[in-house]
Order: structure tokens, then sequence, then C-alpha cells
């Protein structure tokens, strides 16, 4: 099973994060270390042909709020120079990207399947969090694809 | 030539390359989703095809990231 682990103050940030940005979803990358950890940058899976890596633990250490260049309540889109600015921070305090936060504002914390067509980091954790109720709902899930092979697994987040 | 690619130099035969045969070479399998920004500057996929990096360039690339309710 893999598991995220994210320490409450940065679990309680992405949570207000999202709730401030409502009716617009909301999003964001967790940054921290994992065992294995390696740069979550494109190509560099190039070595292993399914684009995976070992399913260590992951542990939240930074939580960094992004723009959603969208703008709007039903998708998101990363700006493309946070997205840089982001890695750069992450690579000079010797950490990874591990996880992608995006929030849903009105429906429960599944991937839709635009969110599964849209994302193609196999080392990433997608985590969502639903406004939907009100408590929010958290769930985080890895995406594989394989030639036209999805596979979703669920990530349990551990809240420290 | 050596390049600076996301952070580590790599060296390469050819004394130029384009991005497009630059993320070919880096094995990433859908250029199409990727970002690159070369020397601090973003380019438009539109350019991946004829914007050339040569020695001593620095070179970012990430996956497009984005999602939706469909």
């Amino acid at each position: 099973m893999v598991i995220l682990q994210i320490p409450s103050a940065i679990y309680d940030a992405m949570v207000a994060h999202a709730k401030q940005n409502m009716p617009l979803e909301a999003c964001g990358y967790l940054a921290g270390e994992t065992p294995s950890s390696t740069p979550s940058q494109a190509g560099e899976n190039g070595d292993d042909p399914k684009g995976m890596r070992p399913l260590d633990p992951a542990v939240a250490t930074v939580f960094i709020p992004m723009t959603n260049i969208d703008k709007s309540p039903e998708h998101f889109t990363f700006d493309p120079k946070e997205q840089f600015a982001a890695i750069k921070q992450v690579r000079q305090s010797g950490e990874s990207l591990l996880a992608v936060y995006h929030s849903h504002p009105e429906t429960p914390a599944r991937l839709s399947a635009e969110d599964v067509r849209l994302f193609n980091d196999p080392n990433m954790i997608y985590v969502i969090v639903s406004l939907a109720a009100a408590i929010p709902e958290v769930k985080a899930y890895r995406v594989r694809k394989h030639e036209d092979v999805v596979n979703i697994v669920r990530v349990d987040i551990v809240v420290s | 030539m050596n390049i600076q690619i996301n952070g580590k130099v790599e060296s390469f035969v050819a004394e130029t390359l384009t991005v497009s045969a630059l993320l070919v070479a880096q094995k990433v399998d859908m250029p199409e989703m990727v970002s690159v920004e070369v020397n601090g500057d973003v380019l438009d996929r539109d350019a991946f095809g004829t914007t050339v990096v040569k020695e001593g360039d620095t070179v970012e690339f990430l996956y497009f990231m984005g999602g939706g309710r469909a």
C-alpha cells in the first residue's frame, strides 16, 4: 500500500487554500522526501519501461500553492512559470515534488475522466480535496498509463 | 555539446539540437504534454521544432499539469 504522510499543519494549509479559492478549483504541490527520492520531471523514467519508481512511503514537508490559470470551478491548469520555479525551489532544498493537489469545489474526491486523461506524470501522487460536503474530504491516487491501459491506485493519507 | 537539463549537465555528440529532438533523446513519452523552459524562457509548444539548444544552454522540462470535471 502506498502511503502519503502529511503533517497536520500542511494538511490544514492545503484545505484552507482550497477553501480560499472557492468557488474556483485550487491547486498546488506537496514536496518532501522519499527513501528512494528522485526528482519528478519528464524524461527521468527512461530506464524504467513502466515509468514507475518504488512505492516507498512519502512524507510531505512543504506545501506549494499554485495559481490555477484557468480560474474555473470545473478545471485547473498550473502556471508553467510557477511550475518551473517550484521544481527549482524544491531541487535547491534537496527534496522532490511528491504530489499534485487540486480541489473539487462541488464534487467528491474522485478522479474525473479529464483528470485521468491529463495526469501524465507517473511519479506524482494526485491529491484531491473535495469541498462538496461540510467536512472536506481528501483522497489520493497514483495514475499509471502504459499504452492504452490506465491503472489507478489509491494512496493512503496519514495526517501526522 | 554540454547542456544543463533539469539541473544536471549532460553531454551530446551533436553541436546543436532542436527541443523536439532533445525530448526524443531524453525518452520523453508524451512530448505534447511537456512544458519546456530554455535559459529561463518558457517556450510555446509550437516552437519545440524550431528552437535550437546549444553548448552551455540550460533546459528544464516537466509535465503540463491540469485536470477537469468532464
